[in-house]
């Protein structure tokens, strides 16, 4: 786990998804296949699409200040990053 | 007909000669888990076949070409219907499972622009020993057994 709790399986969301979030064509790409009715997890990414963007907007170094703003709204980091969705199949 | 399974060191190795021919920009990519086990017998010449194969090869880059080409081989895309595993990126904090000072004990390839770092076979087994699944004990053996870590040692 990281040092916020998060499964390094989890965290790799964040960090690829920082990585690609700033192009355009992956972002579109990604959130094509998340709002995708194929994808389980759909309608779930619905609830949590303004955060799971602004997370993914977010610069890599700022965990720390993301987790202390997050646990101010009785959130976490942690449960905001298990709520980017996956990536898979070949629909993406 | 393509293996199903990631059994062979020549698999991870195909891999990486393709992934130099189309990365453009230099980049890093560190290979953690079986796939650098896998590629270390094959640098030695070793044909044995790993127990219990995977279905996925780790890496871990910096580089944002290398990591879109990493999303194209995601589990059920058309590359892993290719391959018969596919790519799963782990991010840099997993790197902090490997013992100390594993950088320096590390194997480094130019593949093109792809710079690959894999860590010494004993520092990639070390996160499975601590683990100590079924799987991850037979990999271990099967490294002892192949003289993966002694051949390297010499």
């Amino acid at each position: 786990m990281t040092e916020h709790g998060i499964l390094y399986q989890d965290y790799a969301k964040l960090e690829y998804g920082r990585m690609l979030w700033k192009y355009a064509d992956m972002r579109e790409r990604l959130l094509r296949h998340w709002t995708d009715p194929r994808h389980p997890h759909a309608e779930r990414f619905k609830q949590w699409r303004p955060e799971v963007e602004k997370l993914l907007a977010s610069p890599k170094d700022s965990d720390d200040e993301l987790d202390r703003e997050l646990r101010s709204r009785g959130l976490s980091l942690r449960v905001v990053v298990r709520e980017i969705p996956s990536v898979f199949g070949d629909f993406f | 007909m393509p293996r199903r399974e990631l059994t062979n060191g020549k698999q991870v190795a195909d891999w990486l000669e393709g992934l130099g021919q189309t990365v453009t920009a230099p980049g890093e990519l560190i290979l953690i888990g079986s796939g650098g086990l896998l590629w270390h017998a094959h640098e030695r010449g070793l044909e044995t076949e790993l127990p219990e194969a995977s279905m996925d090869v780790d890496p871990i880059t910096d580089s944002d070409e290398i990591a879109r080409l990493c999303y194209d081989g995601i589990i059920g895309s058309e590359f892993e219907r290719e391959h018969g595993w596919h790519i799963n990126l782990m991010p840099h904090s997993v790197l902090r499972e490997l013992p100390p000072a594993w950088r320096e004990r590390a194997s480094k390839r130019h593949y093109g622009p792809v710079t690959l770092i894999v860590p010494h076979p004993e520092d990639l087994l070390a996160p499975k020993l601590k683990r100590g699944e079924p799987r991850d004990l037979k990999h271990s053996e099967w490294a002892k057994r192949s003289g993966l870590i002694a051949s390297l040692k010499s």
